[in-house]
Formats: structure tokens, C-alpha cells, sequence
């Protein structure tokens, strides 16, 4: 399948002929016949991509296509087997820390909090790593309340919260250093529609107000097709199509089915 | 990186972990008490020596309850240093917050030492504690104690023990689970560095071992300055094998976590436990 790709203004995220594969475990009969056999499964294959500032793209595709590879990759928690990776010009290998002070990543873990401390309290707490302390701390964990809509629930301990006002902290930790780029792992993972909606309209206002790039990852169409200005169609590690939402989503299940029966059953997009 | 950057960093480590330790009320005040049992608990074993003469004491003054009361506190330090770095991590995996703490400009060794910053304070309390104890219900005598030479030895001590904990923390990091290594560093100190008794009741080839413990050293040096009051060039001896010993141990720690960090990245299991 060709792959089709779109690149205009200058990247603010720029990665060519990535690949990563991932050691597998063997059971220990395995290793005992083979012990120097080391089997490791293709999480990405020669994965190009390029978005623009200011971008909103989705990435569609099944569990287990590769998509939070790449956005590890992209955060410099993950490194490359091969490939090129810029990110706002950037090379992760050697510029992680200055990546990282201009990126934002929302985690769709929700563990990703401490419990007993109250929602102000892990802000504050992961301010100060991005180097904001004192009376900006404090003030910026205020603004940000008031743009992720959890002013009231500031003083309640994390593990009060709902699942919904926990993705609202986990994209205002996101955004306390105000980043030019956000990397959303599955924002709405185990919420109900309503709640999920609502999510995806709070990011696309933040983009749309502070002309932020995101790249979001995604199983679910009408997530990309609401969210996204452009989609890139990943499955078993592999780009299949990028190019205007509106051109991508009515074929998107298809392509990813076409592959999925040329590889065998496995899971697919909702 | 400016200095009240790392500031700003070091005081929310420790301002969340206090919030996150004091959130358990009984387990916090738990070990208050049983701190205070231990001590209790030594003095009375220490009360079988009263009167008697032990000349392997003697070099320290000769009484059992001073000399194990030191041993006692600064072997909290290894079990703190050796246990710390890599619980920091490994909690950090089972939590689920240690992906998001890598994600942020602070650079994971950094993560790591501050990590491990309140466990350090909380020790020291809990030292301080045990010392007030033996000087205030049990008639210790520390008022001949070199105060700032033990400081100094304490500083070193910390050090040292804290490349000990750092090399755990790759181990962790790449094997997960527990750190054999760990434990055979804690377990030969406990058994060959004088925690409990003096080193020179050991044979031979056990001493020539204990030599290379940082505890030995550290124990060597601070019962001298606290309980015979010595000056530093009386244990001069322990403190250039501190310093040679950090000065060994520390590249090759920090060397190992860069290691491992450069290993679970290429591997993807960062987050994994």
C-alpha cells in the first residue's frame, strides 16, 4: 500500500524511516534449546511523518499498531533501532532535556498520579520539575485550573476524582509549561462518551486558542474525524495513509482491515 | 541548571514525600516507636556486659551500649542508601508515575538522587532520635563527641552509601524485582563492618574483607569522634577510605544508571515491573 503523505509549513515534529522492535520474552524451554536465538517483535516499520506548528493530527489505528511507540519515541523515553527524529528541530538522542521543557505529553494512564495527594498538590509537584516554583507556580496552577475546568476539585485528593477530571489534570500537567507541542496517548481511554467529548472539545479549544501542534493517538474514528485536521492511518507498525481527515476516515477501516487479513486477525478500530 | 531550580526541585521531593508519609498517620508514628524499642531493647541487652570488662571494647571506651548505639544509627544509612534509589524506582514502575516523571526537562539521575532525598532527612531524624534517647534515658555519654568531625564523616558516609544505592537502582531498573547485589553488600556489612560487634573479634581473612565495606570505615571513625571525642587526624585512616572508596564507587554508579537508562530506553521497559 502506498503511502501518502502531506507537509507544508515548516515541522515542528519530522520523522523518517523510523523503525523499532522490542526484545521478546521466550518461555524457558525456548531458551534452554536456543539460548542464543533472540527473537524481537517490529513495533514500527519505516514510519515517516511530518506535522506542521500548529497541527492537529490523529493517529489512527489498532491496539498494538505502534502508535505510543512513536509518541515515546518523539518524548525521548524510547530510542529508535534507526531512523531520522526531529522534534521542534531537535534531535531526542541528545537534546532530550530541551525536547522535553517544549513538549507536553498526556498520559492516558491514570495511574499516573499519587493518590493521596491532592490534585494542587501533584501540579505543583510536577511544576517544579519543569523549573516552575513559588508565586508562578501558583499562579499558573490557578490559570491552568481554570482552563482544564477542575477549579473546584483542586483541593480534593487525587484518588477522589472522577476518571473524567483525572484526564483534565493529567492534560493540565501536560500543559504547565505552556509547550508548543502536546502528545496525547489516548486522552479519553476508559471514559464515557459525554465525559470523552468533552475532553476532545477541551484540547481542541487549548490548540485552537494557543496555536499548539498535537498529535493524538487514537482507536477511534469519530475521535480523529471530531478532533483532527489530518489523520495518519498506523497498523502493525506501519503508516498506510496520511493525509485530510476527511479523506482518510471513510477509508480508514478499510485499509486497516485489508492489512489485518494480510497479516492475520487482529484488533481493529472502533 | 540555576540553583533555585534545584531548590525549587529538591524542596517539592521533599514537601511530596512528607505529605505522602505523614497521609499514613500510624505507619509514621510506628516508627517513631519502634525506634524507640530498638533502643530500649539494646540497652537491656547491654545491661548483661555492665561491669564486666570486654577488651575488644575497649578502644571505644569500653562500654557495649554506646559502642552498638552508633552502629545502630549509622546502619540506617546503608539500609536507607542501599534501599532507597531502588524502591524509588521501583515504586515508581508499580505506581505508574514513572513514566510521567521522565517525561518531564528533569534528567532521570536527578530524578533518582531527589527521589531518595526525604528517605536521607527522614533517617537523619530518626538518628538524631535514637542519639537524644541513649543521651537522655539511658545515660549515654557523648559530651567528650567531636560534633564536627562526625559531621563530616556522616557527610562522607552518605555519600559513599548513596553510589552503593545508585548502582542498586540500575540493577532495579533493568532486572526489576529486588537487587541480589544489595543484598549482599547489606548483608556483609551487617555481618563484617561492626554494627553490632567490634570488627576485631572477626578472623583474619574476615577482616582483611570488612577493609573494603565503606561501613567499616564509617563506623571506625564516627565511634571514635562521638564517644572518645578523637580529632579528625586520629581517624584519618577511615576517612581517606571513604574518600577512596566514593571516589571509585561513584563513576562507576552513576556510569551503571547511565547504562541502564540507555538499556530500558533501547528495550522499552522503562515502565515495566
Amino acid at each position: 500500500m502506498a503511502t501518502e503523505t502531506h507537509s507544508s509549513a515548516p515541522a515542528a515534529i519530522e520523522v523518517s524511516d523510523l523503525c523499532k522492535s522490542f526484545p521478546v520474552a521466550r518461555p524457558l524451554k525456548e531458551v534452554a534449546r536456543r539460548p542464543f536465538a533472540f527473537a524481537r517483535r517490529e513495533a514500527l516499520r519505516s514510519v515517516s511523518l511530518s506535522l506542521a506548528a500548529g497541527e492537529r493530527v490523529g493517529l489512527l489505528g489498532p491496539n498494538g499498531a505502534g502508535k505510543s511507540t512513536l509518541l515515546r519515541i518523539l518524548a525521548a523515553t524510547l530510542s529508535p533501532d534507526r531512523g531520522f527524529v526531529r522534534v521542534l528541530g531537535l534531535d531526542p538522542a541528545v537534546e532530550e532535556r530541551r525536547i522535553r521543557s517544549r513538549l507536553g505529553f498526556v498520559l492516558g494512564d491514570e495511574r499516573s498520579f499519587f493518590y493521596r495527594l491532592t490534585a494542587r498538590e501533584n501540579l505543583r509537584f510536577f511544576a517544579a520539575l519543569y523549573g516552575i516554583g513559588g508565586r508562578r507556580a501558583r499562579e499558573r496552577i490557578e490559570e491552568i485550573a481554570a482552563q482544564v475546568e477542575i477549579r473546584n476539585e483542586l483541593d480534593r485528593p487525587f484518588r477522589e476524582l472522577s476518571t473524567g477530571m483525572r484526564q483534565r489534570l493529567a492534560i493540565g500537567r501536560a500543559i504547565l509549561a505552556d509547550p508548543e507541542i502536546i502528545l496525547a496517548d489516548e486522552p479519553t481511554r476508559g471514559l464515557d462518551p459525554v465525559s470523552a467529548r468533552n475532553i476532545r472539545q477541551l484540547l481542541l479549544r487549548l490548540c485552537q486558542k494557543r496555536q499548539k501542534t498535537i498529535l493524538l493517538s487514537t482507536h477511534n474514528l469519530d475521535e480523529a474525524q471530531e478532533f483532527c485536521n489530518r489523520i495518519a492511518v498506523l497498523s502493525r507498525g506501519r503508516i498506510l495513509a496520511d493525509g485530510p481527515a476527511g479523506d482518510i476516515i471513510p477509508r480508514a477501516m478499510q485499509l486497516i482491515e485489508e492489512k489485518q487479513e494480510t497479516r492475520g486477525t487482529g484488533p481493529g478500530v472502533s | 541548571m540555576q540553583p533555585f531550580e534545584l531548590f525549587t526541585k529538591t524542596y517539592a521531593f521533599l514537601r511530596k514525600d512528607f505529605l505522602i508519609d505523614t497521609s499514613y498517620r500510624l505507619a509514621f508514628f510506628a516508627q517513631l516507636v519502634f525506634v524507640l524499642m530498638l533502643t530500649g531493647a539494646f540497652y537491656f541487652f547491654a545491661r548483661m556486659f555492665s561491669g564486666i570488662s570486654i577488651p575488644s571494647l575497649e578502644p571505644y571506651g569500653g562500654a557495649y551500649f554506646s559502642f552498638v548505639l552508633v552502629g545502630l544509627a549509622l546502619s540506617s544509612y546503608l539500609g536507607v542508601a542501599i534501599g532507597s534509589f531502588a524502591e524509588t524506582i521501583r515504586s515508581a514502575q508499580v505506581l505508574g508515575t514513572l513514566e510521567a516523571l521522565l517525561v518531564t526537562p528533569t534528567p532521570a539521575s536527578q530524578l533518582i538522587v531527589l527521589s531518595s532525598a526525604y528517605a536521607f532527612l527522614a533517617t537523619t531524624l530518626r538518628v538524631v532520635l535514637v542519639l537524644l534517647v541513649g543521651v537522655l534515658l539511658f545515660d549515654v555519654d557523648f559530651s567528650r563527641a567531636n560534633w564536627a568531625g562526625a559531621l563530616l564523616v556522616l557527610l562522607l558516609t552518605i555519600v559513599s552509601f548513596a553510589f552503593l544505592g545508585i548502582f542498586s537502582a540500575a540493577v532495579v531498573l533493568v532486572f526489576k524485582r529486588a537487587d541480589p547485589s544489595a543484598w549482599l553488600v547489606q548483608g556483609l556489612s551487617y555481618l563484617l563492618g561492626g554494627v553490632y560487634y567490634p570488627v576485631s573479634v572477626l578472623p583474619d581473612w574476615a577482616r582483611t574483607v570488612a577493609e573494603i565495606l565503606p561501613i567499616t570505615h564509617s563506623l571506625e571513625a564516627m565511634r571514635r569522634l562521638l564517644i572518645l571525642g578523637d580529632g579528625l587526624s586520629d581517624v584519618s585512616h577511615s576517612i581517606l577510605a571513604l574518600v577512596i572508596f566514593s571516589a571509585v564507587a561513584g563513576p562507576l554508579s552513576i556510569l551503571s544508571f547511565s547504562l541502564a537508562i540507555r538499556r530500558v530506553k533501547k528495550d522499552g521497559t522503562l515502565s515495566h515491573f
